[in-house]
């Protein structure tokens, strides 16, 4: 999160008639929008409406077939696969399934992005342990993941989304597969993570969770996306 | 160590069905090609052979005289083997001469008309040796002018005119060898090219996971370049517990036949040393083909 104050002036994502879609179909169009350095956003919308799409366009594994996409500052259209990878260092995901490694253990699959950094194995061993003592795994170290409930599982994904100490977090329906206590206590991971300097940026059809915190919030409809202002701080 | 701490892949190639594929087939092409690198490197250490055995000498032939009734004169040709000696012996730049016995005219013979002939009474030229001096210039149509004069029954054989038809016969069968060499060699890379690519299609959600996470191409390629290595490391080991066997058995094949030509074709202790070493060139050239395999192949998917 060193990085952040750099966006302070700019906006960390910034979209200007932005489409995107599936094999030359548009899903969205002309999306215009920008995200500050520290936001705490909503992307909300019916099922099929492009949350999904939106967002592996903003985690930079999709790129826009119109328009400009800004993040970090760069134009996403002229980054090179070099650049793009280091930008996407820089950024967290945690997918409703998961999407974990299931052959590797709980331990490698949230070294993983410390891995692709190059991060040396004792710093790496240091940084892993402390995170699954956070998320209550210790005693799971070695388990393949394969093994782990869907819980468990979600854990080491938000872990391992989190391990590098990403600037953007981005959570795909990460409330849709728990039961409300644990989507609770989620989303006071999100909300802490947020505090100290974190962008986030969650999809999500839950009605509840977007009243319940009042965040700005991305309306995704008729292919298009709308951006909604918080109504009052928390 | 402690088998928690052993580190997998993310990509994991050894444990698919291709991989197996892989092994077998791998060790298939390392057969043939060791068995090949030996055929290559034997060709050519005959050839040599055949070249240090002729430099510096020639063959004059008598063919044997007959008398009215057709027969063999055998006091007459060993009067004219006599003359060319004498001949041979003065000739300038001739350092030794010498006239082959029976023995070692049966010797050479045997490959052709086999053991059990009578050299005696077959109507074979008597052979004389001339050994040259390698500093001193041979006129051979000055010689050949001079035995005609002598007899002509005589003649010079030039090991060179016959050796360059050999030469030429090996060179083809070089030439052969080492196309065969190269098509091992390429088709072992196809192969590895369509294994991973497949592997790239089979992992294609752990490879977009490790995108997503940041990962550069370099890191995924690499870790496919580790698992062919260890694939290509291990056939090469295979490939050459099997093909070593097999070259001594051709090679001993090859010399009981009694042939004085294929005695030459043997293995050097460097040519040994080169077959024992293709498991580690069978790793690095699987490593580095599944390498840029996949750094091209991840730079056309996504």
């Amino acid at each position: 999160m060193s990085d952040t104050a750099t966006y302070q002036d700019k906006p960390i994502i910034d979209l200007q008639h932005v489409a995107v879609g599936y094999d030359g179909e548009d899903i969205l169009n002309n999306v215009c929008l920008s995200l500050s350095a520290g936001s705490f956003t909503f992307v909300t919308g019916k099922s099929g409406s492009g949350k999904t799409t939106l967002l592996s366009m903003l985690y930079l594994i999709k790129k826009p077939s119109k328009g400009i996409l800004n993040v970090f500052g760069n134009n996403i259209n002229f980054t090179n696969r070099h650049n793009l990878a280091l930008l996407r260092q820089k950024i967290g995901v945690v997918f409703q399934d998961f999407r974990l490694l299931e052959h590797l253990s709980v331990y490698d699959n949230i070294a993983l992005p410390l891995r692709v950094r190059g991060m040396n194995e004792k710093e790496i061993s240091r940084r892993v342990m402390e995170l699954l003592k956070w998320i209550e795994m210790h005693k799971s170290v070695y388990k393949p993941c394969s093994t782990l409930s869907g819980g468990e599982k979600q854990r080491v994904a938000i872990a391992r989304a989190v391990i590098n100490r990403p600037d953007i977090l981005f959570a795909d329906e990460p409330t849709g597969s728990v039961d409300s206590e644990i989507a609770e206590k989620l989303m006071r991971l999100f909300v802490e993570l947020n505090r100290v300097g974190t962008t986030v940026v969650i999809a999500t059809h839950n009605e509840q969770l977007t009243s319940e915190y009042n965040f700005q919030r991305i309306e995704l409809a008729n292919g298009t996306a709308k951006l909604y202002p918080a109504l009052r701080k928390i | 160590m402690n088998k928690e701490f052993i580190r997998k892949n993310e990509i994991t190639v050894e444990d698919e069905d291709t991989s197996l594929f892989m092994y077998v087939l791998s060790s298939i092409y390392m057969y043939l090609f060791v068995v090949v690198l030996a055929m290559v490197m034997a060709i050519h250490a005959m050839v040599n052979n055949w070249e240090q055995d002729i430099v510096g000498s020639i063959t004059v032939q008598v063919t044997p005289v007959e008398d009215e009734n057709k027969k063999i004169d055998a006091a007459q040709t060993e009067q004219q083997v006599n003359k060319v000696l004498q001949y041979m012996e003065n000739v300038k730049g001739v350092q030794s001469v010498h006239v082959l016995d029976d023995k070692s005219i049966e010797k050479l013979m045997t490959p052709w008309l086999g053991n059990k002939i009578d050299v005696a009474n077959l109507p074979i030229p008597k052979l004389l040796d001339v050994q040259l001096n390698a500093d001193e210039e041979i006129n051979y149509d000055e010689i050949t002018q001079g035995l005609h004069k002598l007899t002509p029954n005589a003649s010079i054989d030039n090991h060179r005119l016959w050796l360059n038809r050999l030469l030429k016969f090996a060179g083809s069968l070089n030439a052969l060898a080492l196309a065969v060499l190269i098509m091992v060699i390429t088709i072992c890379a196809f192969s590895i090219y369509y294994s991973a690519r497949t592997s790239l299609n089979v992992n294609i959600g752990s490879i977009e996971i490790l995108h997503i996470i940041g990962a550069q191409d370099d890191y995924i390629a690499r870790q496919y370049a580790k698992s062919y290595g260890k694939i290509g490391f291990f056939s090469g080991i295979i490939g050459l517990m099997f093909a070593v066997p097999s070259i001594i058995i051709i090679g001993k094949y090859g010399i009981s036949t009694g042939s004085g030509l294929l005695s030459g074709a043997k293995l050097s202790t460097l040519g040994w040393l080169l077959i024992m070493l293709t498991p580690m060139f069978s790793y690095f050239y699987a490593r580095i083909t599944a390498y840029y395999t996949v750094r091209k192949s991840l730079e056309k998917m996504c």
